[in-house]
């Protein structure tokens, strides 16, 4: 178990380093408009106190996955960082998963169904619920 | 038609300020955070949410991916340092991140008003658990329960104030997944993070040492906030122009906390923190029962 905590450390470490580069950069390109954004921040400005219904209608932002069509965008792109960040754990927990089968049986089950739950919220499928 | 001249003043703002204004608001958030031991999302949702003119949707995203960055950026150097324990974490995080989704859902389709008052009414709740809070440094534990022999919910770490090894074990496993199931619903459902509830049920109801509790409580806050984030972001409540600058201030701040840490009156800080809680809070209840808007 020992042996699987540090390689958790050593993923989420790593993972959160590359998701915070992402981030930095991406806002960077998105804010001085390297990158054209699907809504500038001079338009979003006027959304940002609408309730998150209203916003959707008013500003045609995507759902669910759909904003992998815009990662191009300089909105959007930020997406690919704060996914990374969503990911991290999952990734770990993937990465341990086959030392916890080897040397703790009760945490492997523990495992599998935490990456159930989370694949289920990262499907997009729940928030439509 | 206060609200309406509220919204015509901030709209005629040149939006570039905002952020600006985020950033360096999640900067004094990050160290004040640090400084009190709290997360920087239990101080930044309702702070935020009632001072900035961003809907509670967004702000509620932002702070539980606030939260996450702040707990996987801390976790590793503690999972290293043995100050905090897979193993422990493991089982309640599950618990925890199934709720924590129904917590989001259901935040998300309660009407703001709601949510506002709500979420005021659990910083004041929050504020006085804060206020009232006792914490056991080395809790004693007679024996582990069947569930946490079972799981081998027990080990041990170097304590370096102490200068010695701590063993420990867990009891009251079923009342632990309990709290943990309802803390993930209010994690979800707020966007506050989990620390200032994973703490006190870890160290006073599991009997794990205070250290162990404070290192674990970040891997299963990370574990929570995943879950509840996607359902955030694919609902659309997650705006990169508010959440990138809010991440980044804390995390700085949260740099600078941890220099000042040695110097700065912590009681005083914890005191500040609390009046800036009920502050917040009152305003929230008040701003979602129409009193103050």
């Amino acid at each position: 178990m020992e042996l699987a905590q540090q390689a958790f450390a050593r993923w989420v470490s790593a993972g959160t380093r590359i998701a915070l580069a992402m981030l930095i950069a991406g806002y960077a390109a998105y804010v001085t408009g390297l990158l054209q954004a699907h809504l500038p921040p001079e338009a979003l400005a006027k959304l940002w106190h609408l309730p998150l219904a209203d916003y959707l209608a008013t500003s045609t932002a995507p759902t669910g996955w759909s904003w992998l069509a815009l990662a191009h965008r300089g909105d959007y792109f930020n997406y690919l960082g704060i996914g990374l960040l969503c990911t991290i754990v999952m990734l770990a927990y993937l990465r341990v998963l086959p030392q916890l089968v080897r040397s703790a049986r009760a945490h492997a089950l523990i495992a599998l169904l935490e990456l159930a739950v989370l694949l289920a919220a990262a499907s997009g499928l729940l928030h439509s619920i | 038609m206060q609200a309406a001249d509220t919204l015509a003043t901030t709209a005629a703002l040149a939006w570039w300020i905002w952020p600006i204004a985020l950033f360096a608001a999640t900067f004094a958030l990050g160290i004040v955070a640090v400084l009190s031991g709290v997360g920087g999302g239990v101080l930044f949702v309702p702070i935020v949410g009632s001072f900035f003119p961003f809907h509670l949707d967004f702000v509620r995203g932002t702070g539980l991916l606030l939260a996450l960055s702040g707990a996987l950026s801390a976790a590793p150097s503690l999972l290293n340092a043995g100050l905090a324990s897979l193993r422990l974490a493991m089982p309640f995080a599950l618990l925890g991140s199934i709720s924590s989704i129904a917590g989001a859902l259901i935040g998300l389709a309660l009407p703001a008003a709601v949510m506002q008052a709500a979420l005021g009414a659990t910083i004041l709740a929050i504020a006085a658990l804060m206020w009232r809070a006792q914490r056991s440094e080395y809790p004693q534990v007679a024996a582990p329960d069947r569930l946490s022999a079972a799981l081998g919910l027990r080990g041990s770490f170097h304590d370096p104030a102490a200068g010695r090894e701590i063993a420990w074990q867990t009891h009251r496993t079923p009342a632990g997944l309990a709290f943990f199931a309802g803390i993930g619903l209010l994690a979800g459902m707020f966007g506050l993070g989990a620390g200032w509830a994973n703490v006190p049920v870890l160290n006073l109801v599991l009997g794990a040492p205070l250290k162990l509790a404070v290192g674990t409580s970040g891997v299963v806050l990370a574990v929570i906030d995943t879950s509840a984030a996607w359902v955030y972001l694919h609902s659309g409540a997650v705006l990169p122009l508010i959440t990138v600058p809010s991440i980044v201030g804390v995390m700085l701040g949260a740099k600078v906390g941890a220099r000042l840490l040695r110097v700065a009156p912590a009681a005083t800080v914890r005191k500040t923190v609390i009046a800036l809680l009920l502050v917040a809070g009152a305003r929230a209840l008040l701003k979602g029962t129409g009193l103050w808007n």
